[in-house]
């Protein structure tokens, strides 16, 4: 693990050294604005910008793992003295967990010296937005191990962003049932099973990558079982959505529900088979 | 040391590319690999290297398992040609890294090597020509100082002086490191030079293994017939390399007795054997696809 920490750093250094250059100019810009305006309210910036290095960073860091792709590192990597597993594993640290963790950190210091009053408040919202910044990392890390070609990549993020947003509020009351409104559930318990989540979902994609040869990159999934469990998760998810929606109780109304999964149904498995139609006239 | 091969099978999207593929690489050993194009002689490379899961077999080095032993990895260095990572980042970027991927990597070497040819060291390595691309990774590939060499198509784009150079580089590797080479080429003529023995590879799998030195089978005829006509079994028993007028260049994939007798008749005015190489062997293996096209070519005419 150590090794494939160390080379993927080496490799990775100049992209590492620019993230961190941008973390720094942002610090600046940010305490330096507080400092020289003085009509700007200085707690607005602290409690943003936490989140806008982690976005900042894990753009950077989705841009890298792509590059790793198309440059064909990726392949490379796979003949070299460390695992696939490995290799995973080092981009869930480097690539994930670091941002999180760094702009945590520049978060919490940030607070401790200039408003120390509300640190522990900064400190539960760090801790809730890292778990949910984590779980969808996870999920991006998933499709992205589980797709081969980029667009169809973030294709796909989008469409599972798309259903974690629309599912949002029915997991958010789903929560509120459990907890019965308790701060404390959404403090703790609420973070914690985001993050085993997340966890389950890096454990799935760990065994995945393991199993996953480099002859499948141009494919639209590169694990041969999940073609069919993808193509019926497709037509599920949005069924299940456009079910939910008011008026399906007619005929009319669930024979339109029906279009919108039947047509994203038939695209999908047409990426994922590349079924061939032969036109012919000919006896 | 040696590299084992064992009943590797793997198919690419639903068609089976190599099937029970088995050889045997050993130490200082400079081995051709041959096959038509498409035969799966990168897709080999790359399954040997662990590029590619192979559905079937094993690649064993020291009685351990090559692939599920990543310790083992520094002993093999194979990069895909033409397009692979190296052409993003610069020589000295690139040393940088194998320094730390491969623990013998011979950093004065790789130093006066990139000097010697002329090499930018700080331009990216996709602003070369496609000949200084392709000596830029055998310089890579002998600068790791891996046991096993993988080499695709080492040749290709290089002029003749440079190739000379490189040929040079192959030999000195192995006689001064020992170190085993698999060469992929279709360049029959310049492996002839270089190799000790060749793999050919046809219909999936390692179809034969030969040294020019060592084929008996294999014979390659120059001769004059008679007749108005090319004798059919010539036709029917042999690849027929060149016709001009009565005068046939013939290589026959297995020379029986009785051919010789044949060849010996009045239906030929004159026959002489010829010095076989690797492309003759390569056109015997090939004889009846080559002859289906000859027909074809014929029917046509």
């Amino acid at each position: 693990m150590r090794q494939a920490l160390k080379l993927y750093t080496t490799i990775r250094k100049n992209q590492f050294m620019m993230a961190t250059v941008i973390g720094m100019i942002l610090i600046i810009l940010s305490v330096g604005s507080i400092i020289l305006i003085p009509s700007m309210t200085g707690q607005d910036i602290d409690d943003t910008l936490g989140t806008a290095l982690m976005c900042i960073w894990l753009i950077m860091a989705i841009i890298v793992f792509l590059n790793d792709q198309s440059r064909r590192l990726d392949t490379w990597l796979y003949t070299q003295n460390i695992s696939r597993g490995q290799l995973f594993l080092t981009r869930i640290i480097l690539l994930v967990g670091l941002p999180i963790m760094a702009a945590n950190v520049v978060d919490l210091g940030l607070t401790a010296v200039r408003h120390p009053h509300i640190l522990m408040a900064t400190f539960n919202n760090d801790i809730t937005v890292s778990a949910n910044v984590l779980f969808m990392s996870s999920l991006f890390v998933i499709i992205a191990t589980i797709i081969g070609p980029h667009w169809l990549k973030l294709a796909g993020s989008i469409f599972t962003l798309g259903l974690m947003v629309l599912a949002g509020p029915m997991i958010a009351s789903l929560f509120k049932r459990i907890s019965g409104g308790t701060s404390h559930f959404e403090v703790i318990i609420q973070p914690i099973i985001t993050v085993l989540a997340a966890l389950l979902i890096f454990a799935i994609g760990y065994y995945l990558a393991q199993n996953i040869s480099d002859d499948t990159v141009d494919e639209a999934v590169r694990v041969h079982y999940l073609k069919w469990p993808i193509v019926i998760f497709v037509f599920v998810a949005t069924l299940i959505k456009t079910m939910s929606n008011p008026g399906r109780n007619s005929v009319d109304g669930f024979l339109l529900g029906l279009i919108l999964p039947i047509i994203l149904t038939v695209v999908t498995f047409i990426f994922v088979f590349k079924p061939t139609f032969k036109v012919t006239w000919d006896k | 040391m040696t590299l084992v091969i064992e009943n590797i099978s793997k198919k690419i999207q639903d068609k089976q590319v190599l099937e029970n593929v088995s050889f045997e690489l050993n130490q200082g050993e400079i081995v051709g690999l041959v096959g038509r194009n498409g035969a799966g002689k990168t897709t080999l490379f790359g399954t040997i290297a662990g590029e590619l899961i192979p559905d079937f077999g094993r690649i064993g080095l020291n009685d351990l398992d090559y692939n599920k032993t990543t310790r083992l990895h520094d002993q093999l260095f194979y990069v895909d040609m033409p397009e692979n990572w190296l052409r993003h980042y610069s020589p000295k970027k690139i040393k940088t890294i194998l320094k730390v991927s491969y623990k013998n990597f011979d950093e004065s070497w790789y130093d006066a090597e990139i000097k010697r040819f002329g090499l930018n060291n700080s331009k990216r390595i996709r602003t070369y020509s496609k000949g200084m691309r392709a000596l830029f990774a055998i310089i890579v590939s002998f600068a790791s100082r891996a046991q096993y060499v993988l080499l695709d198509e080492p040749l290709d784009g290089l002029d003749v002086l440079i190739r000379d150079q490189v040929k040079q580089l192959i030999v000195n590797q192995v006689t001064q490191h020992n170190t085993t080479i698999l060469i992929a080429s279709h360049n029959l003529i310049e492996l002839d030079t270089l190799v000790d023995r060749i793999l050919l590879l046809k219909n999936q799998t390692i179809d034969r293994t030969f040294a020019i030195e060592d084929n008996k089978d294999i014979k390659k005829y120059q001769l004059a017939f008679t007749g108005d006509e090319l004798p059919r079994f010539l036709r029917d028993s042999g690849t027929i390399i060149a016709q001009t007028g009565h005068i046939v260049t013939i290589v026959f994939n297995d020379f029986s007795e009785d051919l010789g007798i044949k060849l010996a008749g009045p239906e030929f005015k004159f026959v002489e054997e010829l010095q076989i190489s690797s492309e003759d062997v390569f056109r015997a293996s090939f004889a009846e696809e080559a002859f289906t096209w000859q027909q074809e070519l014929e029917a046509d005419a």
